[in-house]
């Protein structure tokens, strides 16, 4: 944690800065593929950022994935073959990276993918601000 | 956990709601505009032709 990242998370325009990359591909997915489940996904994001987390990487990632490939409902129908019993589990997981490999170099959308990328060094300030504000209250209770 | 999410369910419940339908209206909205405008392309009259280099006869560029 240097003191660049450090005065970064104290400043409230970055933290601006950092939902707003946040929030912009979720309205790019709502208005182009997925109503539904991009505003679920949100939601879910910042009640895992009201405080301060642990597994922020794990949370980034899979933001990353949801923003990276908008029709990711796509994947489950080799799920259902498993279960009917049709596939074996490797033949499905192959399917899978078969389809994600095919989606992710023929329909590749470079702005999706920056906001991905961009998506982890956001969460991890806004988790720093968290972290910094918990112990602010620490003070005051104390 | 449990506390958590009844302080969530409580207190949260009505900017959920709101965030989750401004959201999908607005892209409900915009995909039913979007829809609209490929259907009123339907009767743009030069939609239909694309101009190639091969196509450079005089009727092209009349249609």
């Amino acid at each position: 944690m240097s003191k660049l990242l450090i005065h970064m998370a104290k400043n409230k325009f970055t933290i601006c800065v950092a939902w707003m990359i946040l929030v912009i591909p979720i309205l790019a997915i709502a208005t182009t593929s997925d109503v539904i489940y991009s505003p679920i996904i949100f939601i879910l994001l910042v009640f895992y950022l009201r405080k301060e987390r642990n597994y922020i990487f794990l949370a980034s990632a899979v933001y990353g994935f949801f923003v990276f490939f908008p029709p990711y409902l796509h994947f489950i129908r080799w799920i259902s073959f498993f279960i009917a019993g049709e596939i074996p589990l490797r033949e499905c997981l192959e399917k899978i990276y078969s389809l994600l490999k095919v989606r992710s170099m023929t329909y590749f959308n470079p702005p999706s993918a920056i906001f991905a990328v961009l998506a982890t060094p956001s969460i991890y300030l806004i988790n720093l601000r968290n972290k910094f504000n918990e112990s602010k209250w620490m003070k005051l209770e104390h | 956990m449990k506390e958590t999410y009844l302080l969530i369910y409580t207190r949260y419940k009505f900017p959920m709601f709101l965030v989750y339908t401004l959201i999908s209206t607005f892209g409900i909205f915009v995909q039913y505009i979007k829809n609209i405008a490929k259907e009123m392309s339907f009767l743009c009259f030069n939609n239909q032709i694309k101009l190639t280099p091969l196509s450079n006869d005089a009727l092209s560029w009349i249609y």
